[in-house]
């Protein structure tokens, strides 16, 4: 099947085309409304975001956390950690320097004038220019290499797997540049989550390129910007500590107590860099964390596709529990769903010849453990909103090389599980723009890699020195290959008959939340299957050489 | 050889997605001239098409363009019937700006198809070999199918893929070398001609951020064409005359299109034009003989019973189309009206925004002129007035306003 990626590569004009077709979108993106456009007296997230710069920009550095006529959680308080605070204030020179009315404190609240919101709009698109893509290119080059890396030119490999490398390459710098749902949430709804998803992914490039140190300073920044990153705190913890226990640069219990220690150091000298300004006193950290962690919200808010929402169909939590005992039963669960993905990176990985001790953890470990434990956190954690789909599709889009009609059904399904949202924020048309055009591009190269891939794990060869897991998810994999057409009909069907639904009958009387449940309870089972398929694989990772000749690249410091 | 859509689905996708994207994007005033238009040909007569004022924006497009804003209308009626009230001057609710947006985007279909039409058709071009490198008269409706057997079979040479019908013998016999890499590069021509006429970015500029209707034109002129590729010379004449009465910008194409039909329709198989696709199959069969002109046995001298037979049919069908576009108002005897409006000379010589044409050197000159002699005329002693050169007071304002004339001279231009 003939398809547009089979004409590109990954040379430098492909790249910069792609690129700057994924800047393209987003501009076109930021044409549409936003959350809370016109919306008086409280308006939405846009309005949020500029209250902060004007905060930031006329407070002093020390005030912006504490409580004040100006600043008080009666209006769009501040409840990101400083490095939010940080960027805020570089949005509000930019701000001050075209429009200075739109900061003035106090007098610009629901400030929406035609050039302020271009303004707006383009501190997100530089945003993006100057953390996301580069951290996606970075991470790209790192987990599927280049065709200049010395492995994709060995004669040794057929001209169709480097192939195939190519396209597991070009696959995922797509998924990641093109995620309808970062973008729309990102250039529509408005939001900063590219920061701290870019600082996420580079830290994740860092650790597989082998600088691990570096890895967890990124990462402590990416949590500095947006606390929710802590749904990837148990993944980099587990992946850390399992490198520092097993990695063979460092044998003996002195190196490794000292490599640990390191790692700590690096993390809270990162922590204290951000935190600089509050750390003159105690009641400066507390207030800090009272604003990020406000713990008077309940168990869910609006529809989220996770475990607690849909469920509440039949299990009504909120009315049959007290809120700090659904607090537990949040941690608790959160905690059950994501150990195992942590102990399989803390255990490390089987070396070869088997019996010869143990390894540290593989990068893809990383990534999977990151999709994980991101999942774990989404469908079970307390006051989950729906926005935070986006933190498991970060990894999982990473990941499109290897999985690849996961990374290209996933975002739309997230997307999809986001319109209730996105509906009011008056961006449907960028939505169904922006899911067409991810599925058009992804679906056609998704389904021929997956194919050869699966072609190279059931090969006798393969097959020989898997286990009867690995087999059972092979066999699986083939059902689903040869029934595409079916399932991906039935997919379709449904998601445009829920459309067509909404947009056409309206809900009965007594049940004015009719579409939406039926829209995330549709979400939750694909979420649902997704997640018990990463559990899976997980366990599969790092094992008996079950990578494919997918991608051959380097394996420098596993 | 092209088997699938795979690579064209996607790119026509993305250029949809992209336009869809653009809805919310600044309009100009043409986005009124269209809702106008909408208006007064669902609410008024046709008598009254070409003759309504209420708008300063009035019908001057030919009257195939009113049909089609018509029928756009009848689906209008179900969107916002507001915006077919020709009173409502500026009328843009969201569902208007939405129903117009939607309506170039989906027209442009016509542009797809075509392009994917013409792109199929390039891409087959090398892969059918034709003994003598002849011109395009024949049909190449069946090879455009994809019958695959020549390609493999046929190891002599195969034809240029321009319609160049004097092309000599024996050109193109080394092909054979490069044939099996040229279905690859075949692919990739088609690709890169469909995201030109698909993705092309001035006519999402116009069409859907300006607002106007070119794709669905552009899709035509190239159904015309790609008529004329296959040999269809009738359809690609009267597929053109229809353009004509969409937007009578085309006429520009007009005397190329005259020409051409005269040449490769009405002249077909005599000795002016190519040769016709019966005296071709005979050619072929006679053996050793693969003259371009064909053997002479199947010439049938001059044929000038066949040119003027074509000739008619042609003019015929030309005149039916236009007949059926301006009849009615021919009958209302509203032509001088129409004419009018078709052709407002008086709006002058250059627009309000000039065009990079070779008026703009011209008009700039003008303009310089116009600032710089009544300053720099005294220093060399010159008398404008006695040399009879009046320039206009604000003429060397440098911007543009409407009805730009020529100010310095001898008279307006």
């Amino acid at each position: 099947m003939s398809d547009l990626l089979d004409y590109v590569g990954d040379d430098l004009s492909s790249t910069a085309i792609i690129v700057l077709l994924a800047v393209l979108v987003r501009v076109l993106t930021g044409l549409s409304l936003y959350s809370g456009a016109g919306d008086a007296p409280k308006y939405g997230d846009y309005e949020a975001q500029r209250h902060w710069m004007e905060l930031t920009i006329n407070l002093p550095v020390r005030k912006w956390y504490t409580d004040s006529p100006v600043n008080n959680a009666s209006y769009w308080p501040l409840d990101y950690p400083p490095l939010s605070g940080y960027q805020s204030w570089l949005c509000g020179q930019a701000m001050r320097a075209v429009e200075p009315a739109s900061v003035e404190l106090v007098k610009s609240h629901g400030y929406e004038t035609p050039t302020s919101k271009i303004v707006m709009r383009w501190t997100v698109i530089a945003a993006d220019l100057l953390v996301y893509f580069p951290a996606c290119l970075a991470a790209v080059y790192v987990f599927y290499g280049s065709s200049s890396s010395p492995s994709a030119l060995s004669s040794s490999t057929s001209g169709s797997a480097a192939a195939t490398a190519r396209r597991a390459r070009v696959l995922a710098l797509i998924a990641l540049l093109f995620n309808p749902a970062a973008i729309i949430i990102d250039h529509g709804h408005f939001q900063y989550n590219n920061v701290s998803l870019g600082l996420t992914l580079a830290a994740a490039a860092a650790i597989g390129a082998g600088r691990q140190l570096l890895g967890a300073a990124l990462f402590s920044l990416a949590l500095n910007h947006k606390q929710m990153a802590l749904f990837f705190a148990p993944a980099f913890f587990a992946h850390l500590l399992g490198w520092a226990l097993h990695s063979e640069r460092h044998r003996g219990v002195g190196p490794k107590i000292l490599m640990v220690s390191k790692l700590g150091l690096t993390v809270i000298a990162t922590f204290a860099v951000c935190w600089a300004p509050y750390l003159s006193s105690k009641e400066a950290v507390l207030q800090v964390l009272t604003r990020i962690f406000p713990v008077r919200r309940g168990l869910y808010e609006d529809y989220v596709a996770n475990w607690w929402c849909t469920s509440s169909l039949l299990i009504k939590w909120k009315a049959k529990f007290p809120a700090p005992v659904l607090l537990r039963a949040a941690a608790v669960t959160t905690l059950a769903a994501g150990a195992p993905a942590m102990a399989h990176q803390i255990m490390g990985r089987p070396a070869q010849p088997i019996g010869g001790g143990v390894r540290s953890p593989t990068r893809w470990g990383l990534l999977r453990c990151m999709a994980n434990s991101a999942f774990a956190f989404y469908m079970f954690s307390y006051q989950v909103h729906e926005k935070s789909i986006l933190l498991p599709l970060l990894p999982i889009t990473l990941l499109a090389g290897e999985e690849p009609t996961l990374a290209a059904w996933l975002p739309i399904l997230a997307a999809f599980s986001m319109f209730p949202l996105l509906e009011r924020d008056g961006v449907s048309l960028p939505y169904i723009s922006l899911c067409a055009l991810y599925g058009a591009v992804m679906a056609g190269p998704a389904l021929s890699l997956a194919r050869q891939l699966h072609r190279a794990q059931a090969s006798s060869k393969a097959r020989r020195r898997s286990g009867w897991l690995k087999q059972a998810v092979t066999g699986l994999s083939g059902w689903a290959l040869r029934h595409w057409v079916v399932l991906a009909s039935l997919a379709v069907a449904g998601n445009l008959g829920l459309h067509a639904a909404r947009l056409i009958l309206p809900p009965p009387e007594r049940l004015p939340w009719l579409h939406d449940r039926a829209f995330i309870t549709a979400a939750f089972g694909g979420f649902a299957l997704t997640s018990i398929y990463l559990q899976i694989s997980q366990w599969l990772e790092g094992g008996d050489g079950g990578r494919g000749p997918a991608v051959k690249t380097q394996r420098k410091c596993d | 050889m092209i088997t699938n859509a795979g690579a064209f689905l996607q790119l026509a996708v993305i250029a949809t997605a992209i336009k869809l994207l653009l809805v919310p994007t600044y309009r100009s005033t043409d986005f009124e001239v269209h809702r106008n238009w909408l208006a007064i040909t669902h609410s008024l007569p046709i008598s009254k098409w070409y003759i309504e004022e209420t708008s300063e924006w009035t019908l001057d497009y030919p009257p195939f363009f009113a049909w089609f804003e018509w029928v756009l209308s009848q689906i209008a009626r179900f969107v916002d019937p507001a915006m077919l009230v020709v009173e409502n001057l500026e009328y843009a609710s969201g569902r208007t700006v939405l129903f117009q947006r939607l309506s170039v985007i989906v027209m442009d279909a016509v542009l797809l198809a075509a392009a994917y039409a013409l792109a199929r058709d390039v891409s087959s071009d090398d892969a059918s070999s034709r003994p003598g490198g002849e011109g395009k008269s024949k049909p190449k409706k069946l090879q455009g199918l994809g019958l695959q057997a020549d390609v493999a079979a046929d190891q002599t040479t195969a034809a240029p893929a321009t319609t160049s019908h004097s092309a000599s013998i024996g050109r193109g016999h080394g092909n054979s070398s490069i044939r099996s890499e040229s279905s690859g590069s075949n692919m990739r021509r088609s690709i890169v001609l469909f995201f030109l006429l698909s993705c092309n970015a001035g006519l999402l500029l116009v069409d859907h951020v300006h607002f106007q209707y070119n794709g669905v034109m552009m899709g035509l002129l190239l159904w015309s064409l790609y008529a004329a590729r296959s040999g269809r010379h009738l359809l690609s004449g009267l597929l053109f005359a229809a353009l004509l009465n969409l937007k009578h910008l085309f006429l520009y194409a007009a005397p190329v299109y005259f020409v051409y039909l005269l040449r490769h329709y009405c002249c077909e198989g005599t000795v002016l034009g190519p040769a016709c696709a019966e005296a071709e199959s005979g050619a072929r069969s006679s053996t050793g003989k693969g003259s371009s002109k064909g053997s002479s046995s199947t010439r049938k001298g001059f044929g000038l019973g066949r040119v003027v037979v074509r000739l008619a049919l042609l003019g015929a069908g030309v005149l039916a189309v236009f007949g059926v576009s301006f009849g009615p108002f021919i009958m209302m005897q509203q032509m001088p009206q129409v004419l009018r409006r078709l052709f407002p000379f008086g709006r002058g010589l250059l627009h309000a925004y000039w065009a990079a044409n070779a008026w703009a050197p011209y008009a700039a000159a003008d303009k310089l002129l116009a600032a710089a002699l009544p300053r720099v005329a005294p220093w060399l002693g010159l008398d404008l007035e006695k040399l009879g050169l009046r320039i206009e007071p604000g003429a060397a304002n440098m911007a543009g306003t409407g009805g730009d004339g020529i100010h310095v001279g001898y008279g307006r231009v």
